[in-house]
């Protein structure tokens, strides 16, 4: 299985809920804001790479796992990934998508935009962490139940 | 084998003039866009579907031609759907997915009387297929 934890920018939202259910992060505890910083795909895309895939690494079942941003368009490219994989004939390994985007609040939308598009990093950065560390518990919740029943994210 | 997709973002029109062009390369502007008219009047009966992705035929070269048309972006799309093909298309005769350049949008006046606005917008598709059908080719030999 490929599986792809997608959000508007894959750097924030998506890579945080990644690394949790790749037990990079805690699930027992809410991490230090440096714990997440120090991920190494954490506000790191580009605006430019957003459509792009990040491997993040492979989880307990070998299945590798990616995060991608799909900037507003998170919808429309679920629509067409059913199409595409119906192309590549039933050989092809099942595709699990997990939206996060519902899990992106307002400081991790200024954050954002302000260390991804203006590049001021000093203050967005650690301003997504917080926004993202206040939220953690959306996100593990969406890691567990994604672990809990793949079935319902397959494409 | 070789997916070729053409895709048009928020119109099919391009995608489909661009995919027939693909498979048809000696038809002139005129017949082929009364191809693409009955296409359309066939395969989606005036519906105007908010995202598509199909296979349109096979090629003269051999590629199999696919039109798509949704809400994406097309340089968002191309990362998103190349990156995908690399790990859906891995391994000795898998698939492999070439996806065109952006294509320019139709003129309102697609449908109606040539004009130089239509004449232009012709140019580019042919100039666009062209270079797909070459990449196709290279990607072919490889």
């Amino acid at each position: 299985m490929i599986i792809i934890f997608q959000c508007f920018g894959g750097t924030h939202t998506s890579v945080t809920a990644a690394s949790i259910y790749l037990g990079k992060l805690p699930r027992s505890r809410i991490p230090r804001l440096e714990e997440l910083l120090d991920l190494p795909h954490f506000d790191r895309v580009e605006n430019a790479d957003i459509g792009t895939l990040n491997y993040l690494g492979r989880d307990r079942r070998g299945n590798r796992v990616f995060a991608l941003g799909s900037g507003r368009w998170s919808a429309a490219i679920r629509e067409l990934l059913p199409p595409l994989l119906q192309l590549y004939g039933p050989e092809v390994p099942a595709l699990a998508l997990i939206d996060c985007s519902s899990a992106v609040t307002w400081p991790v939308r200024l954050g954002g935009f302000l260390s991804r598009s203006l590049h001021c990093i000093d203050p967005g950065r650690p301003l997504v962490g917080w926004g993202i560390l206040r939220n953690y518990r959306r996100l593990l919740q969406l890691a567990e139940h994604f672990e809990a029943d793949p079935a319902r994210y397959l494409l | 084998m070789i997916f070729v997709l053409y895709y048009s973002e928020k119109m099919i029109a391009p995608a489909l003039l661009a995919a027939i062009s693909h498979c048809h390369p000696d038809l002139p502007p005129e017949r082929l866009r009364l191809r693409a008219a009955g296409w359309l009047q066939r395969e989606l009966a005036g519906k105007k579907p908010s995202a598509l992705l199909v296979p349109f035929a096979v090629s003269p070269g051999g590629e199999t031609v696919c039109l798509a048309t949704g809400a994406v972006p097309p340089p968002l799309l191309r990362r998103t759907l190349g990156g995908l093909s690399r790990l859906l298309g891995k391994g000795p005769g898998q698939p492999v997915l070439l996806t065109a350049r952006p294509l320019p949008p139709a003129p309102a006046r697609l449908w109606k009387a040539p004009c130089r606005e239509t004449s232009a917008f012709w140019k580019e598709i042919e100039a666009l297929v062209e270079q797909t059908r070459l990449q196709a080719e290279l990607l072919g030999e490889q």
